[in-house]
């Protein structure tokens, strides 16, 4: 298998010597937006585009709905998009940077569909061990039915997932038997499986409040909420009650604590005991109203973890809101969770002609969660709280576009008086200039942290905790059927650089893309590791740690017809700067299909 | 001197047609006939009329490790349904598998089949056990000439014994060519969940509704098999054989079908 590769690369090679020819919807979409590598979008995110992709036959309101949960689109932006008059077109430089990339997608896709109403997609891919994963969706009028199996590699089980939910859309809302996630307020107490990251390009998320009931999509094994949920409009607002029964991996430990584990992953003994072992209550009433240009909402959830004998009930309250006065959103939420810890964070983002700012404070107290919360901070653990201020500003002048970003953050320790808890600071500049045949973006990013200690004079900054992660990309347009990307990665760290070189070519002919993809590392230590986006199938959005010297090259396949679309994706890693050892192989099969 | 260790055997052999062995022993029933159904039971709506199957055959050409299988296809109007009987072994050791087969079709191109399997092993002066696994497989018709198959073989992980032994868990995908009933091929990737993953591929060529000639190869452990089959009215009868990389045997099988005129 590892000479193919090579092989594929100079067939790939030679293809793009011929003829050029239409470009590459999704694909092309996923590899520009403005993300960094550590921080895809959640799989719901490219569900959701997936779907648009699919059925986009012009801004109607089934479209609209869908793009009303992508969380990279900024709110102004779904307004701009929700008025769309058909006679005119979307001005383009009222949107965001990620809005004016995803109508610049929706410009792209094919507005004359087949009537469809069964999507089934298929999913292999092999590195060291198969990975299955199928997922289908049936619709019959405005009701659906979806389902997602799934096994990871060496789980002992070949379907070790299985969610399954069925929508049924009534007179006054819609019902959801089987697996569903809410997503309210800004994600004290329920969201979904990805926090909101905070960085470069996360402007638009992090003011985003939540869009309530979603049918569960995503092959996340352990945040799905099993049980029945309705939500109803009427005169006093959305009301949404679910009752849930879901079993989860965790365990309630010797000391009386809830430990839940998210990974999913199924290999080894305390893995295998441990999945599923907790048997999770939930019970959940949320209201939320729009007056105007206010939001208001409330949720009060109770939920009951039981493990044999042992047992533990929480409660969890939450009030929220997001208010326009003029040019300024105040937006934020103060919740109650497990243990009565409270958390609450505070923000007001201002949009001026030129520019435009968020500032958002969180405070988060120490063992603070919920039935599913995911808040937006700096540490995941849930031990430690944390109190941090995050600011961004963007400029816009013509077709150059600044963004700054910068997050001061500080533990909270249960009462340790001779503790100094860590803190620290994150930070990152953006540039990027837009131009019809070239872009280009260069980014810079800062974080420094201290240590937790005991002593008085351990509380500074060491400079040697500094890491500076420099970034450049350049995407060029050279006709509509043939694109490139070259893009250069260094990350400083004690005075250690790593740095590595990647180019991807993307080319269309006739029904067939094909993008080739290489990557050329000089990384010698894990702390000076660099970031790159993988070779993708569609749908997926992988990026790949490298923290080695050595080379990648992968090709991707996909052939799109009327009914279905076939991709195919190699690459093989070699971790020496010669070529002259075993690479690893990794590779992926993918057919969707539309009946 | 005692020495304990796990055996991971039970119900390894793919119960097979011939024609099947001589295109490489696919888990994917290509042909559509035998009793390859119950690890592909989708396969089971190729037939259009009703149909009866038997094959045997000696594993490793070793007499007293006898295959048979015999299967009934019955179409019905949208659906399928079948039934078949399996066995492997000799007097002292004996798998046998009696399988329930579902299968049916999704708007012309997407095709689903299932197959309720009851497995039992017989022991001589140990006794039997048994236990029950379901499998699931599917088709996605991608135009005239190619075809996706996709199949999870004992999708419970069933187990049997007082030892909990695992039955297999096997994973394939494949794509299949057909031209003109002339010419088949296929290449597909095997993975059982416990041993390395496999490629395989076969060919096969019918130059006459009477003749046909097959061969394949696979990987992980090697193999390369041949065949033939000779079509008499609504009889046929197929011959296949393989041989093993890392054993240096061969193993043989005949396979034996009759469908019933005019039953569509």
């Amino acid at each position: 298998m590892e000479g193919i590769p090579i092989k594929l690369v100079c067939t790939i090679l030679f293809l793009f010597l011929s003829e050029l020819c239409v470009a590459q919807g999704l694909n092309q979409f996923l590899s520009q937006i403005n993300r960094e590598e550590e921080n895809p979008l959640p799989d719901d995110d490219i569900i959701s585009l997936e779907y648009i992709e699919h059925i986009y036959s012009g801004l109607n309101l089934k479209i609209i709905h869908h793009i009303e949960g992508l969380s990279f689109l900024d709110e102004s932006d779904i307004v701009l998009l929700k008025s769309y008059d058909e006679s005119q077109s979307i001005p383009l430089n009222k949107l965001s940077e990620n809005g004016e990339l995803f109508v610049e997608f929706l410009n792209t896709l094919n507005q004359i569909k087949l009537p469809t109403d069964i999507f089934f997609k298929q999913y292999f891919t092999a590195k060291n061990d198969l990975q299955v994963r199928l997922t289908g969706r049936i619709n019959r009028g405005e009701n659906q039915f979806g389902f997602l199996v799934e096994r990871d590699p060496f789980e002992e089980k070949a379907l070790d997932q299985i969610s399954m939910y069925l929508d049924i859309k009534t007179s006054f809302g819609n019902i959801v038997f089987g697996d569903f996630q809410l997503n309210n307020g800004y994600g004290l107490l329920l969201w979904r499986s990805v926090p909101v990251k905070k960085g470069i390009g996360s402007f638009s998320q992090l003011s985003r409040i939540g869009k309530g009931l979603q049918v569960y999509k995503s092959s996340h094994e352990n945040w799905n909420i099993r049980g029945v949920v309705s939500q109803i409009h009427n005169r006093f607002g959305r009301i949404t009650i679910s009752i849930g029964e879901t079993k989860r991996d965790g365990e309630i430990d010797s000391t009386g604590q809830l430990k839940i584990f998210n990974t999913g992953i199924h290999v080894s003994e305390s893995e295998l005991v441990r999945k599923e072992s907790l048997n999770e209550k939930s019970s959940i009433l949320n209201w939320e109203k729009e007056f105007k240009k206010n939001i208001f909402g409330a949720t009060v959830l109770n939920a009951q973890w039981i493990e044999n004998e042992s047992q533990i009930r929480a409660i969890g309250q939450s009030l929220y809101f997001n208010t326009k006065i003029d040019i300024i959103d105040l937006f934020g939420e103060t919740a109650i969770g497990n243990n009565k810890t409270q958390a609450s964070i505070l923000g007001v983002k201002s949009s001026f002609k030129l520019f435009k700012y968020l500032g958002i404070i969180r405070r988060i107290e120490p063992k603070y969660s919920s039935l599913r919360s995911n808040p937006s901070t700096e540490w995941s653990s849930t031990s430690d709280g944390e109190n941090g201020i995050y600011q961004s500003i963007l400029f816009k002048i013509n077709n150059h576009r600044f963004s700054l970003y910068n997050d001061i953050f500080k533990k909270r320790l249960n009462s340790a008086p001779d503790i100094y808890p860590e803190s620290g600071f994150e930070s990152g500049v953006q540039y990027e200039r837009r131009g019809k045949k070239l872009t280009i973006r260069l980014r810079v990013k800062n974080e420094n942290k201290t240590i937790t200690s005991t002593g008085f004079l351990a509380e500074d900054f060491n400079p040697n905790n500094m890491t500076t992660r420099y970034q450049a990309t350049g995407y060029y347009t050279h006709s509509n059927h043939l694109k490139s990307k070259l893009q250069l990665n260094v990350t400083e760290v004690n005075g250690s650089i790593g740095y590595g070189i990647n180019y991807r070519l993307d080319k269309q002919i006739s029904q067939v893309n094909y993008v080739f993809d290489w990557t050329s590392s000089n990384v010698k230590s894990f702390d000076t590791r660099i970031y790159f986006w993988d070779i993708n199938l569609p749908g997926e959005m992988r990026s790949k740690m490298v923290s080695y010297i050595g080379h990648n090259l992968g090709v991707r396949v996909v052939y799109k017809s009327e009914q279905y679309r076939l991709s195919f994706r190699i690459s093989s890693t070699w971790e020496n700067s010669h070529f002259n050892i075993r690479p690893e192989v990794s590779s992926g099969l993918l057919l969707e299909s539309y009946f | 001197m005692i020495g304990v260790s796990r055996i991971f055997c039970a119900f390894e052999s793919i119960p097979n047609s011939a024609y099947n062995l001589a295109l490489g022993n696919p888990v994917i029933n290509i042909n559509g006939y035998g009793f390859g159904a119950q690890n592909d039971p989708r396969s089971i709506i190729l037939n259009k009329n009703i149909h009866f199957s038997g094959t045997i055959g000696n594993k490793f050409s070793v007499s007293s490790l006898r295959e048979s299988s015999w299967l009934v296809g019955v179409p019905l109007q949208k659906y399928h349904l079948g039934f078949g009987v399996n066995s492997f072994g000799n007097q002292l050791y004996q798998e046998s598998t009696v399988s329930f087969i579902g299968a049916g079709r999704l708007k012309e191109k997407l095709a689903w089949g299932i197959s309720a399997n009851y497995y039992t092993i017989f022991i001589q002066n140990y006794g039997n056990a048994s236990t029950g696994g379901l499998t699931l497989s599917w088709e996605s018709s991608l135009s005239d000439n190619f075809t996706f198959v996709g199949l999870i073989t004992n999708i419970n992980k069933p187990i049997i014994g007082i030892s909990e032994d695992a039955l297999p868990q096997i994973i394939s995908a494949g794509f299949i060519y057909q031209f003109e009933n002339k010419i088949k091929a296929y290449l597909s990737r095997e993975q059982d969940l416990v041993y390395k993953g496999s490629l395989k591929f076969g060919f096969s060529y019918t130059p006459t509704p009477f003749f046909g000639v097959a061969i394949g190869s696979g990987s992980n452990p090697g193999i390369i098999s041949g065949g033939l089959f000779l079509a008499m009215s609504k009889y046929k009868i197929e011959y296949g054989i393989i041989s093993y990389e890392n054993i240096g045997r061969y193993s043989h099988k005949i396979s034996m079908y009759y469908t019933i005129p005019f039953s569509k």
